[in-house]
C-alpha cells in the first residue's frame, strides 16, 4: 500500500471533528419538563396515595363539612354529594386511570409490537393472515365493541384493561409492522444473516433496537388514548363500578351537581386534560428527537 | 463442466457451482437473474466476476449463500462447498456455513452495518455466533481484528458507532466482521463501489493481503475490469445472467474471444491515449430478463452479430487451442487486435 499511514491519519483526524451526537441534539424545552413534572407527580400520587395525608376516598364527612361543600383547609377541593373528599377521590382516581392506561398499553405493545415485528420479518402467508385479522379489528368501531364486551362480562377494572388493551393491538401492530418492514430490508439485516445469525437473533439484535424508539413513542401516545377512552367509557357508565373512583367515573358522578359544585366536575376534567396534553407533548418531543436521527442513517 | 484454473488442477475444488439458476417471480413474469452458471473454485484461488449492472453478478454471489428473499425466489442447480450441497440445505446447515466458512463483504458499507451497535460489538457478535466464546474474549478478538484490517487506535475505534466512521473505515470494519471466524471463502460483492478512488485501492490491497495471509479463496464481484486485472487468478465475464467468457486473467486480457468482453475492455480509459479521447461505449442496453429473446443475449448490441446469433444461443465452449479459456460465442474474435480501433466505427 502506498503510504497508507498518511491516509489513515487523515481519516482519523477527519473523524475526530464532529461533536458527539448527544451534544448536537435540540434541548427538550421547558414545556417538556413541566409535562414530565406533571406526569411524575401523577405517578407518585398514584403509587403512594395511601401514604399521603389524604382521607379514605370513600369515607363520608356527614357533619363536617357536609355534602357539596366548597373548598376549605380540611378539604382543599371540597366534598361531593355523598360528603366524600374530592381531592382524595381525584388522587385515588389517578391510580385507577393510570393502572388501566398502563395495563392496556402493555397488552397493546406486547401483543401488537411482537406480532408486528414477527409478521414483517417472516412475511408471506403468516403476514397476510395476521394483517387481515388486524385490519378487521381496525374496521370495528372500538367504543361500541368495548361497550358490548363490558356489558356482557361485567364492569371490572381488569375487563376494562383487557378490552382496551386488545383494541389497541391493531393500531400498534400496524405501526410496528411498517417500522420493521423498512428496517428488515436494510442491508445490515442481510449482513447479519450472511454471518449465520438465526432469525431470533436478527430480530432481537438488529431489528428490535431500531424499532424500539418508535415503540417508546407509540406507547406514550397509546397511554394517552387509553386514558381518554376510559374516560369516555366511564362517562357512559361502562368502566369500573362505583364507589371505585376513576377520573371518568368522577365526571360521571358529578353530572347531577355540576352546576352548583364546580370543583366536582372541573378537578377530574382538568386532570384528564393536563395528563393527555402532557402525554401527547412528551410523545411528540420523543418522536422529533428520534426522527431526524433515523433519517440521517 | 471441467474448468480448471492454474491452481484448480492439483486440488479438488473448494466450491463447485453447477448449472445454477436463480429466478424471481415478478408481477410481469419470471425473471431469470442467473441462468445456468457453472464454475469451480480451488482453495486459495481468486475469481473475478465481471459484468455490467443487472448481469447477475450480485445475485450469483447471494445465491451461493442463499441470501435472497425467500418467498419469490427459486434457486435451482447445485452449489457444492467442500463436498456439501448448499442448494436446498437446511436453515441450520446454512447458518453453520454462513460467516464461519463462507463470508461476505457487501457493496455499501454505509448501510451494511447496524447503526445502533458499536462496531466492536458487531465484530464480537460475529465471533459469538459461531465460536461460542465469552464476551470478553470476543471483545479482545474484535480489537485484534480491527488492528489487522488497518484501523488506527483499534481499542478506541471499537467503541465508535458506524455513523462516526468514514466509508473506508466502515468497509474495513465489514471486512473484519467477514474475516472474524476465519472463512475459507470470501465473497466480496463490489466491495469498493461506494468508496473514494484513493480508498478503493487500499481496500482491495487489504482484501488481497488478508486472502494471502489466510489462504482463503475469494470471489471478487465487480464491474471494473481494472480491478480484476491485477488481483485475480481467473476472470468470469457475465452477461444477462450467463457466463460468456471464463479464462485465466492474463490470457483473457491477452486474447479476448467474446465481443462483449472486448466491448468492456474498449470502454475503459487508457493512459496511453491522449486525454479527452471519447470512450467507446457499448451501444444499446442489456436485455429484459423476463422476456429474454431467442439467440445470443448480446446479439442486439454486438457489432459482429449474424443471423445465427439472433436465432440460437451459443453454448459455453472451450477454446480448442486453450482448454482453460471458455467462451460463449458463435463468432469468437480470432486473433489479438487493437481493442480500440474498429469496433466503435462499424457499430454506429
Amino acid at each position: 500500500m502506498p503510504e497508507p499511514e498518511s491516509h489513515e491519519a487523515l481519516d482519523a483526524a477527519v473523524e475526530e471533528a464532529p461533536a458527539p451526537l448527544a451534544e448536537r441534539r435540540d434541548p427538550m424545552g421547558a414545556t417538556f419538563w413541566v409535562c414530565m413534572g406533571w406526569l411524575g407527580l401523577l405517578a407518585v400520587v398514584a403509587v403512594f396515595a395511601k401514604y399521603l395525608p389524604l382521607q379514605d376516598p370513600n369515607a363520608p364527612n356527614y357533619l363536617d363539612p357536609g355534602a357539596n361543600a366548597g373548598p376549605s383547609l380540611g378539604h382543599l377541593l371540597g366534598t361531593d354529594a355523598l360528603t366524600r373528599d374530592i381531592l382524595s377521590r381525584l388522587a385515588y382516581g389517578a391510580r385507577i386511570s393510570l393502572v388501566i392506561g398502563i395495563g392496556a398499553t402493555a397488552i397493546g405493545i406486547g401483543i401488537g409490537g411482537s406480532l408486528g415485528m414477527l409478521s414483517a420479518y417472516v412475511r408471506g402467508r403468516f403476514d397476510a393472515g395476521v394483517s387481515l385479522v388486524m385490519y378487521s379489528g381496525l374496521a370495528f368501531p372500538a367504543i361500541i365493541a368495548v361497550i358490548a364486551v363490558i356489558s356482557f362480562w361485567g364492569r371490572s377494572q381488569w375487563h376494562v384493561i383487557l378490552v382496551l388493551g386488545l383494541f389497541s393491538v391493531p393500531l400498534i401492530f400496524r405501526l410496528v409492522r411498517a417500522a420493521t418492514l423498512s428496517c428488515a430490508t436494510k442491508e445490515y439485516v442481510t449482513a447479519a444473516k450472511s454471518q449465520g445469525a438465526t432469525a431470533l437473533r436478527v430480530v432481537a439484535r438488529d431489528i428490535f433496537p431500531n424499532v424500539a424508539p418508535s415503540l417508546v413513542v407509540y406507547s406514550v401516545f397509546t397511554l394517552g388514548g387509553v386514558i381518554a377512552t376510559e374516560g369516555a367509557l366511564a362517562f357512559l357508565g361502562f368502566s369500573v363500578l362505583p364507589p371505585t373512583p376513576s377520573w371518568g367515573t368522577l365526571i360521571y358522578d358529578a353530572s347531577n351537581d355540576a352546576t352548583t359544585n364546580l370543583p366536582l366536575i372541573f378537578a377530574p376534567a382538568i386532570a384528564i386534560f393536563l395528563t393527555l396534553f402532557s402525554l401527547n407533548y412528551v410523545g411528540e418531543r420523543f418522536r422529533r428527537r428520534y426522527e431526524p436521527l433515523e433519517s440521517r442513517l | 463442466m471441467s474448468t480448471s484454473g492454474p491452481v484448480a488442477g492439483s486440488h479438488p475444488a473448494l466450491l463447485s457451482v453447477g448449472d445454477l439458476r436463480t429466478s424471481f417471480s415478478t408481477p410481469r413474469g419470471t425473471l431469470v437473474a442467473v441462468d445456468g452458471v457453472s464454475f469451480e473454485l480451488a482453495r486459495g484461488e481468486t475469481l473475478g466476476v465481471v459484468g455490467e449492472s443487472g448481469s447477475g453478478k450480485t445475485v450469483l454471489a447471494r445465491s451461493i449463500l442463499g441470501l435472497l428473499p425467500g418467498a419469490r425466489t427459486t434457486i435451482e442447480g447445485s452449489v457444492r462447498f467442500d463436498g456439501d450441497e448448499l442448494v436446498g440445505a437446511s436453515a441450520q446447515a446454512m447458518r453453520a456455513v454462513r460467516g464461519a466458512r463462507i463470508s461476505m463483504v457487501f457493496q455499501d458499507p454505509m448501510s451494511s452495518l447496524n447503526p445502533v451497535h458499536r462496531v466492536g460489538n458487531q465484530i464480537a457478535e460475529a465471533l459469538r455466533v459461531h465460536l461460542k466464546v465469552s464476551r470478553r474474549v470476543a471483545r479482545e478478538a474484535a480489537i485484534g481484528l480491527l488492528a489487522q484490517v488497518g484501523i488506527p487506535s483499534p481499542a478506541e475505534r471499537a467503541r465508535a458507532y458506524p455513523l462516526q466512521l468514514s466509508g473506508g473505515m466502515r468497509q474495513r470494519v465489514m471486512i473484519a466482521i467477514a474475516l472474524a471466524c476465519g472463512p475459507e471463502l470470501l465473497l466480496a460483492d463490489e466491495p469498493t463501489t461506494g468508496l473514494d478512488v484513493t480508498i478503493q485501492a487500499q481496500i482491495l490491497d487489504l482484501l488481497e493481503d488478508q486472502r494471502r495471509l489466510r489462504q482463503m479463496a475469494m470471489i471478487l464481484v465487480t464491474h471494473d475490469l481494472g480491478v480484476v486485472a491485477t488481483r485475480t487468478d481467473r476472470v468470469m465475464v457475465m452477461y444477462a445472467g450467463r457466463v460468456v467468457e471464463l479464462a485465466p486473467t492474463a490470457r483473457l486480457f491477452e486474447h479476448v474471444r467474446m465481443p462483449y468482453t472486448e466491448g468492456l475492455l474498449g470502454s475503459m480509459p487508457r493512459l496511453d491515449e491522449p486525454s479527452h479521447t471519447r470512450l467507446a461505449a457499448i451501444p444499446g442496453r442489456p436485455p429484459d430478463l423476463v422476456t429474454r429473446p431467442a439467440g445470443c443475449a448480446f446479439s442486439p448490441r454486438c457489432p459482429y452479430a449474424t443471423a445465427q446469433c439472433h436465432a440460437a444461443s451459443p453454448p459455453l465452449v472451450a477454446d480448442p487451442a486453450d482448454p482453460d479459456h471458455l467462451y460463449a460465442c458463435w463468432h469468437p474474435i480470432a486473433a489479438a487486435r487493437d481493442l480500440h480501433a474498429p469496433r466503435g466505427a462499424d457499430a454506429r
